[in-house]
């Protein structure tokens, strides 16, 4: 649910603390499978992905990033208004999986709890198809936005020459 | 700061115009009575929810109409058009068919008869049944037969074993015979002709010392073989 305060005008654009946690997993055949990010208000980048497919093992990795960093996290944050949605109509977890969302931005947290989309039909097909729609986009640009930093920060050749 | 705020601004003034081709989709209220922004869509793109599901063609085809025949003309079929001097012959035809089928019912009686002959065919079977039964008699005679053959191995058996000694015994009366044929030749060359072939009368003479053992231990060998 989103509890919303007022904003402190007094206070600038980078004022405030921020913390945002994305989950999207599920429990079946292989175990618990899920990836999870978030952004602590100290600028430490939490990154886990794990997954028993194949015998595959958890992949942990963290990663401090700067304050421009954050700016640009919240500034995706900002412009998706994702803060004055409200997930009551959303579809709930089932046994396919489970999507989790919480952000806290100055004075608001938010925590939303939803199932997998698998894509925008099932978007479309919802109760609150809109703002179903708003939450969809946002995840990807945020799994874009960690997944970059991840690879750029940990690859020995991220940028191809 | 500044900068930001400056291009805030522009990407208010940015919206504010919309471009040629540019498409902008009126603002959606939340539940609770506020209104989301209004999505600006850039020309030439086409967002994924607008895109159309896919249909196959059947699923087309499905949908459009009733089921009728590639290529049905519903004016042709009202137009009656009038009879023909073929379509009177197909009448006439049809009429001698129905004639047929009055003697038809003659053949209905024939049907009769044909129940008489599954009298006959029941008889027959009757018959393959009684074959039948001769012929597991005789598979089991044959059965009987088999085993008395197998019995009659054993003894051929028994033959081959007590061959095969026989034929050890001939090969040693032919070591036996050819040796003494070398003795006789050697001890009359050396009777004959002392003086001329010396060399070679002492070489015989050491051979057969030889060939004499020989036969002493072949006729050793002989004997228990008897």
């Amino acid at each position: 649910m989103a509890a919303a305060g007022g904003e402190n005008s007094g206070a600038g654009e980078g004022e405030g603390e921020f913390y945002l946690r994305y989950y999207v997993g599920h429990k079946g055949k292989f175990g618990h499978e899920f990836l999870e990010f978030e952004f602590r208000p100290d600028g430490k980048l939490r990154y886990a992905n794990n997954s028993n497919y194949k015998n595959d093992t958890m992949i942990r990795k963290e990663v401090f990033v700067s304050p421009s960093v954050l700016r640009e996290a919240r500034r995706i944050i900002q412009e998706s208004d994702i803060m004055k949605e409200d997930d009551s109509n959303w579809p709930e977890p089932d046994r396919i999986g489970r999507q989790e969302l919480e952000i806290v931005m100055g004075n608001e947290h938010i925590s939303f709890t939803t199932s997998k989309i698998g894509s925008l039909v099932d978007v479309q097909s919802s109760k609150d198809p809109e703002g179903l729609r708003i939450f969809y986009y946002l995840v990807q640009d945020l799994k874009c936005f960690v997944f970059s930093l991840i690879n750029l920060h940990f690859k020995i050749k991220p940028i191809q020459s | 700061m500044a900068t930001s705020s400056d291009g805030g601004g522009d990407q208010r003034r940015l919206l504010s115009i919309p471009k040629e081709g540019e498409r902008i989709i009126a603002p959606t209220r939340r539940p609770d009575g506020t209104l989301r922004k209004a999505i600006r869509i850039r020309a030439g793109y086409v967002p994924q929810e607008e895109v159309a599901i896919y249909q196959s063609k059947g699923a087309l085809m499905r949908k459009s109409g009733p089921d009728v025949p590639p290529g049905y003309d519903p004016a042709l079929v009202a137009d009656a058009k009038p009879k023909t001097k073929a379509a009177k012959r197909n009448e006439r035809r049809k009429e001698k068919r129905q004639q047929q089928a009055s003697l038809a019912n003659d053949k209905g009686k024939s049907m009769n008869i044909e129940g008489t002959d599954a009298g006959e065919t029941d008889k027959v079977l009757s018959s393959k049944t009684d074959k039948q039964k001769d012929s597991v008699e005789s598979v089991t005679k044959q059965m009987s037969g088999i085993a008395i053959s197998e019995s009659h191995a054993m003894p051929s058996t028994n033959t081959i074993n007590n061959s095969q000694p026989e034929s050890s015994a001939p090969d040693i009366d032919k070591k036996i015979r050819a040796l003494k044929k070398k003795i006789r030749l050697a001890e009359a060359q050396v009777q004959g002709d002392p003086e001329k072939l010396k060399s070679e009368t002492l070489e015989k003479i050491k051979k057969i010392d030889g060939w004499c053992m020989e036969l002493k231990l072949l006729e050793d060998s002989r004997a228990p073989a008897a």
